[in-house]
């Protein structure tokens, strides 16, 4: 402490004279300190040069003024302060003077002065020093790299470096290498690695703050080697079917490092490596035989060497994976034998046997042989039937897998089977594996209540067993095509299946009891490991066509390979416009009426189908909905015509049995011209008489009804033209007055039937006519107001009656009738077919005017035309061709 | 140092000796100089019956030398040996100049460099027999005038292989035939007695 002491009183005083030479007032030691953050720190400021202050002017500042409770007075002009370093950052400290004077306060430049304090960590020792030399070409690197742990802090300030010595035992040569922290690994170069000899190693860590030397590690050169794995290789034996022999070279020759090794193996496929024993392979060795091992099994094998130093030394990496296959052998256990059943026919089955390869089948299995009996007969169906197996070699990991069809035949369902089946490998064949089947009645009982349910990912299969003794399970699956089963133990009640199941692919789980070796009555399950979303909606069809308001609509099932699940339900959706409406069915439908649509609408259909795990849309489908229902129009077109005849036969009904009234109406009662005081004419009076022809020539109906007549004939039948000739002729002679009666009523004729039988006696052969001619157009109807030329003349012309005049009796009431309807005939120059209205008829003016239409013509034309004849143009002329026998009738 | 003092258990090969470290040291002495007399041989189109004639000066062995004697011999052929193997490496190079590092010049700078740590070792062997390093190689009768005459020089170079092939190969021998636990006790009984003296 003393000399501590002195030495910084000298260096205060050597950096004192050093300032004296610029003329500071101040200065502090040490200058540039390095301090240890936690450590207490002592500076001196002291007073050089000048008397101006003293000790208890001076003042110290970090980054704030110390208090003076840190102060020491050393003297009048030296001030001692004592900080504790807390922070790692480097620090400015300062002396300061406080202005006593003008002469402080002019040169406060002079009355300051100031350290950095540079905060570091004192080094601790390194700790977990290891050291390793690998394997370069053929040799051992004389590259020692080695690692070791820092302890303790350093910061940017004051770092830590770190040494690496090493040292063969015995000799005074070092080898060194440095390196800068934080980094905590170096190497040294040997020149040459030191087999064989004993080397020391440390690491001192090291700054401004002090040293620490780690401890050392003596361990021989060999122990940090770390070799290359050794080059293996394996060999078969097939004597030896359970053991490989392996052989390798050590990758470094004896003479620098004699190793020991260790040995891993497992079969192909296999993560789980199995170690020989160290103890076994511990030593300098160069082959070992591994043993217990499976025939016909392809093992890996590593191997990995170390320094022969059970206390130090680091193993290499592994060797490459060397593969080899263990000899074949016989197979150890039966071939698993099953069925696949299904009916053929009434009363019958086929069966197909199929076989997987012994679980122990210690090689490849080249063929079965097989053998069946039917206990109906108790005789073995001949030899060993053998069926080849065609498998390559590379099946042979997945053999267990697969099964072989061996032979199906087709059995009665009366027959009982018996089958032997035995498997034989290249080395010999395997013990007899039997399978009875039972005639059908026979078959011993099913499991009860099984269900098959899905859990960790797993399908899980449960029974009940029968109330009979079970030796043993088989529980099979089928699906997408793939048949698989595996064996339970008789008294399992639930089994988990094994086989790798895939996703979304419907199962049919089945399990059957076996008794003994007598197959039981299956029960069957479906069943998915996983359900998905359906791969596929169904299409869906309109059935027929749409109606009105309904639409049948089909869809198919989706195919099993589709479903990736079991189907929930369906839903139908069907939209028009922007309203969608949904239909949930049930899975098993196939089939909607779609209800409550509108007519000629526009409608698009589609079917999501639904799984637990999500549905799928299936496309579109369009329909338009009927404007018409089928029959519709037909049942309106009946309906109207329906109701027009019920109209009509009503109307007919209503005339037929209001006919007096309606004869009233239309067919007023023509007073009878015979009652008239005119009818006492005699047949025999002349026809020619003066003043008729005169009458007639004077009058202008007569050139009318010729004109009339003309065309008339024209258009009428020309056969009877002679006849109508002759008729002319005599129309001529009757100057025209020869109008039918058949277009009045006869009774108004003056030659009616009321004349009695002895008129017809005496004008049997000839029809007396009488015309009566008006003498000119439209004379009114009353007699007074003109004076009345008219003549009434009588035919006497021999030409026979037509049928309506013969006839005259019925026609009474036709004629009547059809009296308008000869008009026309009058007025065909009007050609107004509009012109017949009824509307237009007047009968009570026809009544008032009592007028009686006379056409000397109408006799041939009655049947030719029987059109209306009621028109306007009609009416004067008749008023003018029928008067009222006012003016008394006189004889002709 | 407290540092210098931790000496690591780890460290001691518990399984193998030190006479049979150092008999495997000279063992891969013997193999690396063999292999360098091979090269060196193919290098040169010598004959192995080229030259034959001692040239370490030593007592002949015999029966009657007892394990420090014969670690005595050893340790002094194979000092002889290294003044004699650095002074061939030196005048090859510097006859035949460096040249190109080929595998020769690997395995000669590999023995060169092996044969001083097979010295530490006998060295180590024999101060722990004896108890005392005082061991001075004796130089007398060396020849160590090389020759200037290139084939004499590589004669003489192949002859100074063939000097450390031998003696590496007789101190593998020698040292695999110590018997490990005396030199233990004796290393023992030599330490005892160094505490004995050192009290004294």
């Amino acid at each position: 402490m003393v000399s501590a002491a002195v030495l910084h009183l000298c260096v205060l005083a050597w950096v004192a004279s050093v300032l004296a030479a610029d003329d500071y007032h101040l200065v502090i030691a040490p200058q540039s300190p390095v301090v240890q953050i936690g450590s207490n720190f002592t500076a001196t400021c002291m007073i050089i040069n000048t008397t101006e202050v003293t000790a208890d002017d001076l003042y110290w500042k970090f980054s704030e003024i110390i208090p003076k409770e840190h102060y020491i007075k050393i003297n009048t002009s030296a001030l001692n302060v004592t900080v504790t370093i807390r922070s790692e950052k480097s620090e400015w400290l300062l002396c300061k003077c406080k202005t006593v004077s003008q002469y402080v306060a002019l040169n406060e430049g002079k009355f300051i002065h100031g350290i950095l304090l540079r905060k570091g960590y004192r080094p601790e020792k390194p700790k977990n020093l290891s050291c390793i030399a690998v394997h370069e070409s053929e040799k051992i690197s004389s590259n020692i790299r080695c690692q070791w742990e820092a302890v303790g802090n350093q910061t940017e300030a004051v770092p830590t470096s770190y040494t690496l010595f090493v040292r063969q035992t015995g000799s005074d040569k070092v080898y060194t290498a440095s390196i800068l922290g934080p980094v905590n690994s170096t190497t040294v170069d040997m020149n040459v690695f030191p087999h064989h000899m004993e080397l020391e190693i440390w690491v001192v860590a090291q700054n401004e703050l002090g040293k620490e030397e780690s401890e050392h590690l003596i361990k021989l050169a060999n122990c940090f080697v770390k070799t290359k794995p050794p080059s293996v290789t394996v060999i078969s034996e097939a004597v030896f079917p359970t053991s490989l022999v392996m052989n390798w070279t050590s990758s470094i020759d004896k003479l620098y490092l004699e190793t020991i090794y260790e040995i891993r193996y497992c079969p192909l496929g296999s993560q789980m490596w199995i170690y020989v024993p160290l103890a076994d392979t511990s030593r300098y060795i160069q082959s070992f035989r591994l043993q217990n091992l499976t025939p016909d099994t392809v093992y890996v094998t590593q191997v990995r060497c170390k320094y022969n130093n059970k206390n130090c030394g680091y193993w290499s990496d592994w060797s490459r994976n060397v593969t080899e296959r263990t000899p074949e052998d016989l197979p150890t256990s039966k071939p698993d034998v099953w069925i696949i059943t299904s009916a053929e026919g009434i009363n019958k089955r086929q069966i197909e046997f199929i076989c997987k390869d012994p679980e122990v089948s210690n090689g490849r299995i080249r063929r079965f042989n097989i053998t069946i009996e039917k206990q109906k007969y108790r005789i073995r169906n001949g030899t060993w039937e053998i069926i080849p197996v065609n498998r390559s070699l590379t099946d042979g990991s997945s053999s267990k897998k697969q099964f072989t069809p061996l032979k199906t035949i087709r059995l009665d369902d009366e027959e009982s089977v018996t089958v032997y089946v035995t498997a034989i490998n290249s080395v010999g064949a395997s013990p007899q594996a039997k399978l009875i089947i039972y005639r059908k009645a026979r078959e011993p009982p099913a499991v009860e209540k099984m269900e098959v349910q899905f859990l960790d990912g797993q399908l899980l299969i449960s029974w009940k067993s029968p109330n009979r003794t079970v030796s043993e399970y088989v529980v099979e699956w089928f699906g997408d095509g793939e048949r698989n089963w595996q064996r339970e133990n008789g008294k399992a009640n639930c089994s988990t299946i094994k086989g790798d199941l895939k996703r979304f692919v419907h199962y049919r789980i089945s399990v059957y009891p076996i008794y003994g070796k007598v197959v039981g009555k299956p029960v069957h399950e479906q069943a998915y490991a996983e359900q998905g979303v359906p791969s596929q909606a169904p299409t869906v069809n309109l059935s027929g066509d749409p109606g009105c308001y309904t639409a049948k609509l089909e869809w198919d099932e989706i195919p099993l390979i589709k479903r990736r699940g079991f189907i929930t339900n369906y839903t139908i959706y069907y939209r028009s416009g922007t309203e969608t409406h949904g239909i949930i069915v049930p899975p098993n439908t196939t089939s909607y009426t779609l209800t409550s649509l509108s007519r000629n609408t526009k409608y698009d259909i589609w079917i999501k189908a639904s799984t637990i795990r999500g549905s799928v849309n299936g496309s579109n489908h369009s329909f338009t909905t009927l404007k018409y229902a089928p029959g519709e129009i037909e049942g309106i077109v009946v309906g109207v015509s329906l109701g027009f005849l019920f109209v009509v036969l009503m109307t007919m009904l209503l005339c037929f049995c209001k006919k007096d009234v309606i004869k009233d109406n239309f067919w007023p009662q023509i007073p009878n011209p015979g009652d008239s005081t005119i009818g006492n004419w005699s047949p025999d009076y002349p026809l020619k008489a003066e003043a008729p022809r005169e009458n007639c020539l004077s009058g202008i109906s007569v050139l009318n009804v010729d004109v009339c007549d003309a065309k008339c004939v024209f258009e009428e039948d020309k056969a009877s033209l002679p006849l109508k000739k002759d008729k002319y002729l005599s129309e001529e002679h009757s100057s025209g007055i020869g109008g039918s009666s058949c277009m009045s009523s006869p009774r108004q004729s003056v030659s009616d039937s009321d004349e009695g039988g002895d008129m017809a006696d005496t004008t049997a052969s000839t029809i007396q006519y009488s015309s009566v001619v008006a003498s000119s157009g439209y004379k009114g109807q009353n007699p007074s107001s003109l004076p009345q030329q008219s003549i009434f003349s009588r035919s006497e012309s021999t030409q026979p009656l037509l049928d309506c005049e013969e006839n005259h009796d019925t026609m009474v009431q036709e004629g009547s009738r059809q009296c308008f309807l000869r008009q026309p005939c009058f007025n065909h120059n009007a050609g107004n077919e509009n012109a017949t209205d009824s509307n237009d008829f007047n009968p009570l003016e026809m009544e008032q005017q009592e007028v009686l239409d006379f056409c000397p013509l109408e006799e041939d034309t009655e049947h030719t035309a029987p059109t209306d004849c009621q028109s306007d143009d009609w009416i004067p002329a008749t008023v003018s061709s029928y008067m009222p026998q006012l003016g008394g009738y006189r004889p002709q | 140092m407290a540092g210098r003092s931790t000496r690591s258990i780890n460290g001691s090969d518990g399984s193998r000796t030190a006479p049979a470290r150092a008999a495997a040291l000279a063992d891969l002495l013997h193999y690396e100089c063999s292999t360098l007399l091979e090269l060196f041989r193919k290098k040169e189109n010598f004959t192995e019956d080229v030259a034959d004639r001692r040239m370490v000066s030593v007592p002949p062995p015999s029966s009657q030398l007892d394990t420090r004697d014969k670690l005595w011999r050893i340790h002094s052929a194979l000092l002889q040996c290294q003044k004699l193997l650095e002074k061939a490496v030196a005048k090859e190079e510097e006859e035949l100049g460096g040249g190109k590092k080929g595998e020769y010049e690997n395995k000669r700078k590999l023995v060169k460099e092996r044969l001083p740590l097979l010295i530490l070792s006998t060295g180590e062997l024999l101060k722990a027999a004896e108890g005392t390093t005082s061991l001075t190689p004796s130089v007398e009768g060396l020849e160590l005038n090389v020759p200037t005459n290139l084939f004499d020089l590589k004669l003489w170079v192949y002859r100074v292989y063939k000097e450390v092939n031998y003696w590496s190969k007789t101190a593998t021998n020698t040292l695999k035939d110590l018997p490990s636990v005396i030199v233990k006790e004796r290393a023992r009984t030599t330490r005892a007695r160094n505490r004995r003296s050192t009290r004294r």
